[in-house]
C-alpha cells in the first residue's frame, strides 16, 4: 500500500513536467513580444532589450524552461506580465473560489445523477426510464453557458432573486454551481443505472427478498451501496470536466475564480499566468485522483486488487496474445 | 404431421410467399433493425437529417444574407419578416442561424474527423502493438488528459490565433487522449477474438491486420465515439467562440452570435434564444443518434 502510494506521488513528476512542457513549448510559439507588451507601445527599442534580457527571453528555450521549473519547485511561478504580481500569489485566493464551484457543482450532478439512476433503473424500460434518460440527455446537449444565460434571464432579470454576477453575496455561487452540476448528470445517471441494474440482479438481492426484507431497505441498504462504488470512482474523471466547465461559466457569471483568470490571461496573452494556472490545475486534478483512489482501498479493501493491480493488468492485457 | 389452416398460420405463409428471398441477417442488419425499433435514436436521426439539408439549401432556405446589415431594421422582434428578429446591426438572425448550421456542422465534422485521425490512430497502434509502445503512447496521453480538455483547446487557440483551421487544430489536439483511450478500447476488445489469432497464423501482415480484420470489426463502437464527439465539439466550439476564444466575427457561428446578443440580453433576449436552440437541438440530436447506436451496434453495454 505504502509502495503503492509513493510510486503514484512519483508518477505526478513526469505529468507535471510534461505539462508544463507542453504549455511552454506552446508559449514560445507564440507571436509577438512580451517585453513590448509589459513596457507598452512608448518604450524605446533599449527598454525593450533590457526588458527582454531581465527576463531571460534572449536566451534558448531549453535553458528559460529548465530556469521555470526550478522556479516552480521553489513556488515561484514567475510574474503576470500584466500587474507585475507573482502568478501564485494571484492564483491562490481565487483556487478557493473555483474549488467550491467545482465541489458545489459535482455535489449538485452527483446527487442528483444517482437519485435519476436509481430511478430509471427501478423503472427499468417504461416511460419514467426514457424520461429520466431524456432529461439528463438534455442537460449533456446543451452548453453550460446557455443554461447559466437561461438561469440568468429567469432569476435575475425577471425574478430578482439571484445576482446576475460576482459573487459579493454567497447567492452569487448557486447559478454557477446548478450550471456546471446540471451539464454533469447525465454521466452519473447512466453509470448510476448500469451499476444499479448489475447489482439489483445479485444473489444477495434475491436473498434479502426471500427474507421478507422491505423494498426499500433492499435498495438503500442492500443494492445502492454496492452500486454506488463505480460512480464515487468516476468522481475523479467528473472534477476535470467540472473545472473545464467551470471556466466557461467563471467568465459568464464574472466569478473571480481561476478559470475566469486563465481565460482573462489566456485574452490578453499573458503567458506566465496561463502556464502557472494550467499547471495548478493539473496538480490539483492529479492529486485529488491519487486521493480518491486511496480513499477506496481504504473503504473497500476487495479494490485494491483492482486498483493497485490496474497497471500491471491492463498491460497484460494490451501484450498481443502468445499463440 | 398435417398441416394446421388456422388463420394465422396462413397469413404468416402469405407473409413468407410474399417475399422473394429470405432475409440475410448480417450484423449490420441486426444492428439496423434494433436502431430502428429504438424511437428516440430515429428521432434522433431524422432531426440529423434535416440539419444536414439545412446546412446543405442554407443559400436556398435563409431569406437574407448573413452578414448584410441594414441599418434601417435593427434589433426588431420577431417578425413575419424576420422570423428571429434581427441583430444590432440589422442582420437576420433565422439567416445567420441557418447559416450557422453549415458552419458549426462543417467545422465539428472536421474536428472529429481531425480527432479520429489522430487520437484514433495513436490508440489504434498503442492498442495493437501492446507492451511498450502502448506504456509510452498512454502515459503521454496521460498528461494530456491531467489538463481540462476545454483549457487546453482555448491554450492552443491564444497561441494560434483566431479561425477555423487554428480552432480545428485546437480541439483536435484537446480531444486526443479521449479519443486514444476509445480506440484503443475498441481495438483490445476485437484483439483476443480467435479470427486474429487465425489470421496472425496464417500469416496476415500487420498493416494489412490492423486495416481489414481488426478496424472493420471495431468500426461499430468507433462509430458510436464519432457521433458523439461531433456533440462535444459543437458544445466545446460553442463555448469557446462565446467566451471570445477561437472563431472571430463575422462568422455566423451558433457561439459567437450567441456572444453578439450578450449585451442585449436585457431588452432583446430573443437574439440569444434562437442560436442557443439550435445548439441546444443540434447537440441533442447527436446525442440521441450516438445512444441509440450504441444499444443498436453493442446491446451488451446498456
Amino acid at each position: 500500500m505504502v509502495k503503492y502510494i509513493i510510486k503514484r506521488i512519483l508518477l505526478l513528476i513526469p505529468i507535471l513536467l510534461g505539462v508544463s512542457a507542453i504549455i511552454f513549448i506552446l508559449k514560445t510559439f507564440t507571436p509577438g513580444d512580451p517585453a513590448r507588451q509589459i513596457l507598452g507601445n512608448n518604450a524605446t527599442q533599449e527598454q525593450i532589450d533590457a526588458k527582454r534580457d531581465e527576463l531571460g527571453l534572449n536566451d534558448p528555450v531549453p535553458l528559460q524552461y529548465v530556469r521555470y521549473i526550478g522556479g516552480v519547485v521553489t513556488g515561484d511561478f514567475g510574474d503576470s506580465y500584466r500587474t507585475g504580481e507573482p502568478v501564485l500569489k494571484e492564483i491562490l485566493p481565487r483556487l478557493g473560489v473555483s474549488g467550491i464551484i467545482t465541489l458545489g457543482a459535482v455535489f449538485i450532478g452527483a446527487v442528483l445523477g444517482v437519485l435519476l439512476g436509481i430511478l430509471s433503473a427501478l423503472k427499468k424500460y417504461t416511460w419514467v426510464d426514457s424520461l429520466v434518460l431524456v432529461i439528463s440527455m438534455f442537460f449533456q446537449s446543451v452548453p453550460e453557458f446557455v443554461v447559466g444565460l437561461f438561469l440568468i434571464l429567469i432569476f435575475a432579470v425577471n425574478l430578482h432573486i439571484l445576482p446576475a454576477n460576482g459573487i459579493e453575496t454567497p447567492l452569487g455561487f448557486i447559478m454557477p454551481m446548478l450550471c456546471v452540476g446540471l451539464a454533469s448528470i447525465a454521466s452519473y445517471t447512466r453509470i448510476t443505472r448500469s451499476s444499479m441494474l448489475e447489482v439489483m440482479g445479485e444473489d444477495y438481492i434475491r436473498t434479502a427478498r426471500a427474507k421478507g426484507q422491505t423494498e426499500g431497505k433492499i435498495v438503500y441498504s442492500h443494492a445502492l451501496r454496492n452500486a454506488i462504488i463505480p460512480v464515487v470512482q468516476s468522481i475523479g474523471t467528473g472534477l476535470a470536466n467540472s473545472i473545464g466547465g467551470g471556466m466557461v461559466i467563471e467568465t459568464v457569471f464574472a466569478v473571480p475564480g481561476v478559470g475566469k483568470y486563465i481565460v482573462d490571461s489566456i485574452t490578453q496573452r499573458n503567458y506566465p499566468s496561463v502556464l502557472g494556472g494550467a499547471l495548478i490545475i493539473a496538480f490539483v486534478l492529479t492529486i485529488i485522483n491519487l486521493l480518491v483512489d486511496i480513499a477506496f482501498v481504504i473503504i473497500d479493501p476487495r479494490l485494491k486488487t483492482t486498483i493497485i493491480a490496474g497497471g500491471a493488468k491492463r498491460k497484460k492485457a494490451a501484450k498481443p496474445k502468445a499463440a | 404431421m398435417a398441416k394446421m389452416h388456422t388463420p394465422a398460420m396462413e397469413k404468416i405463409e402469405r407473409r413468407n410467399a410474399r417475399r422473394k428471398k429470405p432475409v440475410k441477417s448480417t450484423p449490420a442488419y441486426e444492428s439496423w433493425k434494433r436502431f430502428k425499433r429504438n424511437k428516440t435514436a430515429m428521432i434522433g436521426l431524422v432531426v440529423v437529417c434535416i440539419l444536414i439539408l439545412v446546412a446543405i439549401l442554407a443559400p436556398l432556405i435563409a431569406p437574407y444574407d448573413y452578414q448584410t446589415q441594414d441599418y434601417t431594421a435593427m434589433l426588431q422582434k420577431p417578425s413575419g419578416a424576420h422570423l428571429f428578429g434581427t441583430d444590432q446591426f440589422g442582420r437576420d438572425i433565422f439567416s445567420r442561424c441557418i447559416y450557422g448550421a453549415r458552419y458549426s456542422l462543417v467545422i465539428a465534422l472536421f474536428c472529429t474527423i481531425a480527432a479520429l485521425f489522430s487520437g484514433g490512430l495513436l490508440g489504434i497502434i498503442a492498442g495493437y502493438f501492446g507492451g511498450k509502445v502502448d506504456t509510452i503512447i498512454m502515459r503521454i496521453m496521460d498528461i494530456f488528459q491531467s489538463i481540462p480538455m476545454i483549457m487546453f483547446a482555448m491554450c492552443i487557440v491564444a497561441v494560434l490565433g483566431n479561425g477555423i483551421p487554428q480552432l480545428v487544430c485546437a480541439i483536435m489536439f484537446a480531444s486526443m487522449p479521449t479519443m486514444a483511450r476509445n480506440n484503443r478500447a475498441a481495438i483490445l476488445r476485437v484483439r483476443g477474438s480467435d479470427y486474429i489469432e487465425a489470421s496472425e497464423a496464417i500469416g496476415v501482415g500487420q498493416w494489412k491486420m490492423i486495416l481489414k480484420h481488426m478496424i472493420p470489426n471495431a468500426a461499430g463502437i468507433m462509430i458510436i465515439f464519432f457521433v458523439g464527439f461531433l456533440a462535444v465539439s459543437i458544445l466545446m466550439m460553442s463555448s469557446m467562440s462565446y467566451i471570445g476564444v477561437g472563431l472571430a466575427a463575422p462568422t455566423p457561428e451558433w457561439g459567437l452570435i450567441l456572444n453578439d446578443g450578450k449585451a442585449y440580453m436585457m431588452t432583446a433576449p430573443f437574439m440569444m434564444i434562437f442560436p442557443a436552440l439550435m445548439i441546444m437541438v443540434t447537440c441533442f440530436a447527436f446525442n440521441l443518434l450516438g445512444d441509440g447506436l450504441r444499444d443498436a451496434f453493442d446491446p451488451k453495454m446498456k
